[in-house]
């Protein structure tokens, strides 16, 4: 993907917008989060917590919490917490959001950035 | 522990009640004279996007914790134990994902192109006015749904709330007196419907009168009540069970209880009715008393003799029934029970622990157990409610009828198999006489099959085959040889099946996904992600709602499988554990007054959801339908009026579904709860985040969504025989398949039509570059 364009007949030139450039990649961050929470805490807890043939049940805890919940959710929720502190402090950009841009004109500068989009 | 006389507990909450309401008006009146100051339409229904970050994070968070977070969840831990922690696990991660995934890119979306509503953002991003109307018409479809059973939620905690006040008992008799001549109001009761009546009124007046900033600031006030409320309950709760350790130690000891049907055989019938509560009783029995509790409130009708198929619950674990006898029975009293259980030995009658009921119906009453069932996983295991799957409990009948087999002699088996050859209950008999309770009505409300079977000493089975109706009693005199017959029931028998228990592998994933994804593409939180003002308010309210979460969702596990210890036998009535344990917890701790204040949580809860689904369907109907489609030049003072009644009527409309609502209120908010984001989320992204898509690829990913998700419940309404009991492919949840068929529809669809207007694309992606 390019950063910006060049018009051969002197029209305006056009590149991505910042704000949805750092949202999108937010928004991958967001969902490899995701992703590593559900890797976790359900295997965690299946392996540690459910029962399965030849076992006995876990009868063990942590603070009066059951191990397996200890370990697949209580502590996943503390790590994401400050996880998410981490990511809102120094990932996320603060962008600003209030100026409009003004549709281009029919003629001109306009390009189709749909197909810049695929690559 | 200190018993909490019902009246001041109630009159506390009342009180704490009224304050919150009036607070809740000033909020109101606050935001109307806002309203006056600035742009009606943008202030009315979005804000004017100028939320700072508490405003914006509570709103966030009090929207997200519905009335389920205080009244269906509170009761699922009650009845599964630690398990729903696995269940609400992906919370951990949901405000990043709600607020973040969508967050700054839908704010600018909509501020580019004006838009105050989703449909408006759908329709202004593809140019398309049928994706607006097909938006508009999906929002109104499921949150009309949704409204009515959250309208059902809130007066039904109201209603737990007042049910001790006696000036609440007097205005819901003359309510009463009133709706008597009313055709169509037959079978409410008068009591459900004043409580409609004032939760609906005070949360239309509001949410008309005030609008965004209204429901906004109601917000913020209800998520402080809702989190001060659990943070007030969670030290008084593990206070109480000694410690979480303890409480720990004992709930992996404890078994899954039994449920039974009891009936009542009066010597004579009574000559007024008796109204009882779900009181405490021991049966008498060979291996020692059973300890039961009667499953809700129950009254024995003047002039009857027989009470049939009361619901009861019997404890199984040994130390909770000593810890419970210990709770019930102090003092004298010890020595009294003592020679009752005596008496029961030799005469076969219960002994009521509820003093009233042991002077009156102890002596002349009769307790005859018609139905036992075992939990279908877990019955009898220990650690049950500390591990996974969690266990699950058994179905009672819900239109019994009685089979009544005589002639026995002492020594016999009698059983009941059901038409799949399914042996759903057997005993082995000590008297001449066995009584069943059993359903007598499947799904579609027709009549069920059995065949009834007895085998003498020598092990030789015989049967008769019935054909029961609800509420008959068939009797079956089997000293009659001659009328023996043999059925048509398959040779081999086998036993009910266990299932699988609460919350399997698969659906443990599949929650995971759908509590942060299913979230993310509800149209009721994308609408406050348009509404901030700057981005560092996204920032730092997902961590605020992270926190906030944190201190309301675990917590409340913790409480409510504490819960367990301090109010055992309260599976058949479950939703009220939340205020019983308001009640209990504080009364104990010499504070009663606070119940009002942990009762007033999931009111507010309720609320908070209903004001922001009333303002998002009245904005697609005014702003997109009226105001885009059909008068564009419309003043301003006609939009305010319009915008004022059209709140005024989906309020009232939603008030007068929930009159009669429909039964079942948990599975219609999941329907509709999952069938919105299989709808929106997938259009929603690729608007926001992929150039390429085009308007037919929106749509159809919309209308995939929608019909993919609908096939689900349809498919389990022909299979399962019921329409809430979705059919589950490769055990996945239907927001998964619906989310997956919108997201390939919106992506294949999207391909495989011409390239978007690149004005279009350049107008939400581009930016000039001005050198």
């Amino acid at each position: 993907m390019s950063p910006s364009n060049d018009s051969r007949d002197g029209a305006p030139r056009w590149e991505w917008d910042e704000v949805f450039l750092h949202a999108r990649r937010e928004a991958w961050g967001i969902l490899a989060f995701w992703g590593v929470a559900l890797l976790w805490c359900v295997p965690v807890c299946y392996y540690l917590g459910y029962a399965r043939p030849g076992r006995p049940l876990p009868h063990s805890t942590v603070g009066g919490i059951p191990t397996w919940l200890f370990w697949g959710v209580v502590v996943p929720w503390g790590v994401s917490i400050v996880a998410s502190a981490w990511f809102c402090f120094r990932v996320m950009k603060d962008d600003r959001l209030d100026a409009e841009v003004e549709p281009p004109s029919n003629e001109g500068g306009a390009v189709d950035a749909s197909r810049e989009a695929d690559s | 522990m200190t018993a909490v006389p019902a009246v001041a507990a109630s009159s506390a909450a009342l009180t704490t009640f009224v304050v919150y309401i009036i607070a809740v008006f000033v909020l109101a009146g606050l935001a109307n004279r806002l309203l006056q100051k600035r742009s009606f339409l943008s202030e009315y229904f979005l804000g004017s996007r100028s939320l700072g970050l508490w405003a914006f994070a509570l709103t966030f968070a009090a929207t997200g914790a519905s009335g389920g977070s205080f009244t269906g969840f509170p009761s699922k831990i009650y009845v599964h134990g630690w398990i729903l922690g696995l269940w609400i696990a992906s919370y951990l991660v949901y405000p990043i994902c709600t607020m973040g995934f969508l967050g700054k890119r839908l704010n600018q979306v909509a501020r580019i192109s004006g838009a105050i509503t989703i449909p408006d953002v759908l329709r202004e991003r593809f140019r398309c006015r049928e994706l607006g109307w097909t938006a508009v018409g999906l929002i109104v479809f499921f949150m009309a749904f949704n409204l009515v059973a959250q309208f059902k939620s809130g007066s039904e905690i109201l209603r737990t709330l007042l049910r001790d006040i006696p000036l609440f008992h007097a205005a819901s008799a003359q309510l009463g007196q009133f709706m008597a001549g009313i055709a169509g109001l037959e079978g409410v009761s008068s009591d459900y419907a004043l409580c409609l009546l004032v939760f609906a009124v005070s949360v239309i007046a509001y949410t008309t009168y005030g609008g965004f900033h209204a429901v906004v600031w109601t917000d913020v006030m209800q998520g402080i009540v809702m989190v001060i409320g659990v943070m007030i309950l969670l030290p008084l709760t593990i206070w109480q069970v000694g410690g979480l350790q303890r409480a720990g130690r004992q709930l992996a000891e404890m078994t899954p209880p039994r449920f039974l049907l009891l009936d009542l055989e009066l010597d004579q019938p009574l000559d007024r009715p008796l109204r009882a509560p779900a009181a405490w009783l021991l049966l008498p029995d060979s291996k020692g008393p059973r300890l039961v509790r009667m499953g809700r409130d129950w009254t024995i009708p003047a002039g009857v003799r027989i009470v049939r198929h009361l619901p009861a619950v019997e404890l199984t674990t040994q130390e909770r029934m000593s810890a419970q006898l210990d709770r019930l029975v102090s003092g004298d009293a010890v020595d009294e029970l003592f020679r009752q259980l005596e008496d029961s030995r030799r005469t076969g009658r219960a002994v009521w622990m509820e003093p009233t009921l042991r002077h009156s119906l102890g002596p002349s009453c009769r307790v005859v157990v018609t139905r036992t069932l075992e939990y279908g996983y877990g019955s009898g295991e220990k650690g049950v409610y500390a591990s996974g799957p969690g266990p699950t409990p058994p179905v009672l009948p819900s239109r019994p009828a009685t089979i009544d087999v005589i002639g026995l002699q002492p020594g016999w088996l009698v059983r009941v198999v059901d038409a799949s050859g399914a042996v759903i209950a057997e005993r082995k008999t000590l008297r001449d006489r066995q009584r069943f309770a059993v359903e007598a009505a499947d799904a579609t409300g027709a009549p069920v099959r059995y065949q009834v079977e007895v085998a003498p000493p020598d092990g030789r089975w015989a049967g008769k085959p019935v054909e029961l109706r609800p509420a008959q009693v068939w009797s079956w005199d089997v000293s009659q040889k001659s009328r023996w017959q043999q059925g048509d029931w398959p040779d081999r028998l086998r036993r009910q099946p266990v299932g699988d228990g609460f919350l399997p592998l698969g659906l443990a994933f599949s929650f995971f996904f759908m509590w942060a994804i299913s979230g993310t593409g509800q149209p009721g939180y994308m609408v406050r992600l348009m509404a901030f003002k700057k981005t560092s308010a996204l920032r730092r309210g997902i961590v605020v709602v992270s926190v906030y979460y944190a201190l309301i969702y675990f917590p409340l596990v913790i409480i409510f499988v504490c819960a367990r210890l301090l109010l055992p036998g309260m599976e058949l009535e479950s939703d009220r554990i939340m205020p019983q344990m308001a009640v209990t917890v504080t009364g104990a701790a010499g504070h009663a007054w606070l119940a009002g204040l942990l009762i007033a949580a999931p009111f507010a809860a309720v609320m908070s959801t209903v004001d922001s689904f009333l303002l998002v369907i009245s904005s697609g109907l005014v702003r997109d339908i009226y105001q885009r489609s059909i008068n564009p030049n419309v003043r301003d003072r006609t939009v305010k009026r319009l915008s004022y009644a059209c709140t005024l009527v989906v309020g009232l409309a939603a008030t007068l579904g929930a009159l009669n609502p429909p039964r079942f209120l948990q599975d219609i908010i999941v329907y509709t709860g999952s069938g919105l984001a299989a709808c929106f989320l997938a259009p929603m992204v690729f608007a926001l985040y992929s150039p390429r898509t085009t308007r037919a690829g929106a749509l159809s990913g919309m209308l995939g969504g929608f019909l993919a998700h609908l096939s689900m419940y349809l498919t389990g309404w022909i299979i399962n025989g019921s329409f809430y009991r979705p059919y589950k492919l490769w055990g996945l949840d239907p927001v998964v398949v619906g989310l997956v068929v919108s997201f390939l529809a919106v992506w294949c669809i999207s391909r495989a039509t011409p390239r978007p207007d690149p004005e279009l694309v350049n107008r939400f992606f581009m930016k000039p570059v001005h050198r």
